[in-house]
């Protein structure tokens, strides 16, 4: 895997400025004064360590939680911004987990149909748009399985499908090769680099591993509590 | 609640039955907190009787009484022209010789049943010994579970000499009510009248009973409320991360809280009707118990079962709020750390 991409002229589309964050009243300080900018179209790692802030960095910028000070700007929106946040949500961004939090109780088919249940999406169009992307990721032969019968490797292409649903501009992505075996992490890993390319969406993607990283279109190290762009 | 209700509102219904049975009015002592402490003269229930509004008068002397077996059973000293005795099945004895035998008494069906006696047998009574001169099956539990006397033999007995409880008035025409009423209680201050409907309106041991039954049916609910709030509020701890999950997936906090608020009125119709299933049941056990002479006849109107509805939903929705706004109130990134 190598770098591949070259994104120079494409509008920024997430700006994060001196980000300050900690735990327990910042007595546990995690990310300090951390300063980015990534571009639309970029795959972009986050890499690090564990424990080194890459999830929290990535759970600011989703507007999953909120900074203790600077300013982050995501496609516009203000994710520190409680107006802001279930527009980022339901328009601008998607999620895959490490442990990819699907729903068990309900079917593969459901589970990717739930953002569409948020968005009051029509139920027909989201099942055409379920239908091509389950195809394309190779798990449309399963879509009435419930999770629990479903490998790793599907579970995390489900997660990939839930999160390309409602067409979002930026995938944030928090280790979704983790939980799984070296060739399925690749697998996973090469869907979500294809898709990201042909629907023209920017990947954030946090990650410990180096050969991961390497793949990606920039990489930005995250080391006590800063981020370096290698 | 349903199943307390309709007993005791079944109660109310056979009682008032027994006060009413074929009348328009009952007379009884002004002022007596129970209907066994009242005392109507004789004297008056033959005044009453000669009323030209007057069709027929029947004075009724309630006592209770005890045997070996039971110890409260409801006697009724009536008169042989009384309607219930025309009314009743005869199962063993002549109708006609009612009251015209010493010492002898009759017995409602089920409480003859209970007792294991028939027709000419000798039981025990409190201090005396009576004859059982006849069985009686009768449509009003009360009655049936309970004792029939001469009204003179039960004035002997409960030493209430020239005195009945009450008197139950049959009118010529039920226009003539409110004259009738003034005249009773201008001519016996003592005295009150009332129409059989006012009478179950204001008569305060049905009252009691009544307010006895709601007030512990609504502790039933609020139990029902705090057992709503535990399940949902458990069901809201156990998928917390699956509702970080829809947060994420951008469900708002108030689809969050609907949803939750959903699965509780879900909750609560399917409690309902098995509440409604269950309370039927019991009931319909309850009221085939011998020990229970009968006494539970259940009522099932709808304005009970509509209150019962209206009572669940509104315990539901006060049960079910907590949970919900705690549910709106999950932080996603918190929620997907815990596990």
């Amino acid at each position: 895997m190598s770098r591949e991409f070259e994104n120079r002229n494409a509008p920024t589309i997430i700006k994060v400025k001196n980000i300050h964050k900690g735990f327990d009243n910042g007595a546990i300080p995690v990310l300090k004064n951390v300063t980015l900018t990534i571009k639309e179209g970029d795959i972009a790692a986050l890499w690090g360590s564990s424990g080194s802030g890459k999830t929290t960095l990535l759970h600011l910028m989703g507007g999953l939680d909120t900074p203790d000070s600077g300013t982050i700007d995501v496609a516009g929106l203000d994710p520190t911004a409680e107006s802001d946040r279930l527009a980022l949500r339901r328009q601008k961004v998607g999620f895959v987990f490490q442990l990819h939090n699907l729903i068990p109780d309900l079917t593969l088919k459901e589970n990717c149909l739930v953002t569409g249940v948020a968005t009051g999406t029509p139920k027909s169009e989201c099942i055409e748009r379920f239908q091509v992307l389950a195809k394309e990721l190779g798990i449309d032969h399963r879509q009435d399985r419930r999770i629990q019968e479903l490998s790793g490797g599907e579970r995390q292409r489900v997660a990939l499908c839930r999160a390309l649903m409602h067409r979002p501009k930026i995938i944030l992505a928090d280790e979704p090769t983790g939980s799984l075996d070296e060739k399925n992490g690749e697998l996973v890993f090469e869907i979500l680099k294809q898709l990201a390319r042909r629907e023209n969406v920017t990947i954030v993607m946090a990650t410990h591993e180096r050969r991961f990283a390497d793949a990606c279109d920039r990489i930005f190290q995250i080391r006590n509590g800063q981020s370096f762009e290698i | 609640m349903l199943t307390v209700l309709s007993i005791v509102l079944g109660a109310i219904n056979m009682f008032e039955r027994i006060l009413s049975n074929d009348s328009h009015y009952l007379v009884f002592e002004r002022n007596v907190s129970d209907l066994f402490f009242s005392s109507v003269p004789e004297e008056a229930v033959e005044e009453i009787r000669k009323l030209e509004m007057v069709e027929a008068a029947n004075p009724i002397l309630f006592g209770l009484v005890s045997t070996e077996d039971t110890p409260v059973i409801t006697c009724f000293g009536i008169t042989n022209d009384d309607p219930r005795l025309d009314d009743a099945e005869w199962i063993a004895g002549d109708r006609a010789l009612f009251g015209t035998e010493p010492q002898t008494i009759y017995l409602g069906s089920r409480a003859a049943e209970f007792a294991e006696v028939e027709l000419g047998e000798e039981v025990p009574v409190g201090n005396d010994v009576f004859i059982i001169g006849g069985i009686l099956k009768l449509e009003n539990g009360f009655e049936n579970g309970g004792v029939f006397m001469p009204l003179k033999l039960a004035q002997e007995f409960f030493s209430k000499e020239g005195y009945s409880s009450i008197v139950a008035v049959k009118l010529t025409d039920t226009e003539l009510g409110e004259a009738f009423k003034k005249r009773v209680e201008a001519d016996y201050p003592d005295l009150i009248a009332l129409e059989n409907e006012e009478f179950s309106q204001s008569y305060s041991q049905f009252k009691i009973l009544s307010a006895t039954a709601w007030s512990v049916g609504v502790c039933a609910f609020l139990l029902g409320g705090m057992g709503v709030a535990n399940t949902m509020l458990m069901s809201v701890f156990s998928r917390i991360r699956e509702i970080a999950v829809l947060r994420v997936c951008g469900f708002s906090k108030r689809q969050v809280g609907t949803m939750i608020l959903g699965e509780s009125f879900i909750l609560a119709i399917f409690g309902t009707l098995a509440g409604f299933v269950f309370g039927f049941i019991a009931l319909r056990l309850m009221s085939g118990i011998p020990q229970l002479n009968g006494y539970i006849q259940p009522v099932f109107d709808a304005a009970i079962l509509a209150g019962v509805a209206l009572v669940a939903f509104f315990t539901s929705a006060v049960g079910s709020f907590y949970p919900a706004w705690r549910a709106t109130r999950i932080q996603p990134a918190e929620a997907l750390r815990y596990e």
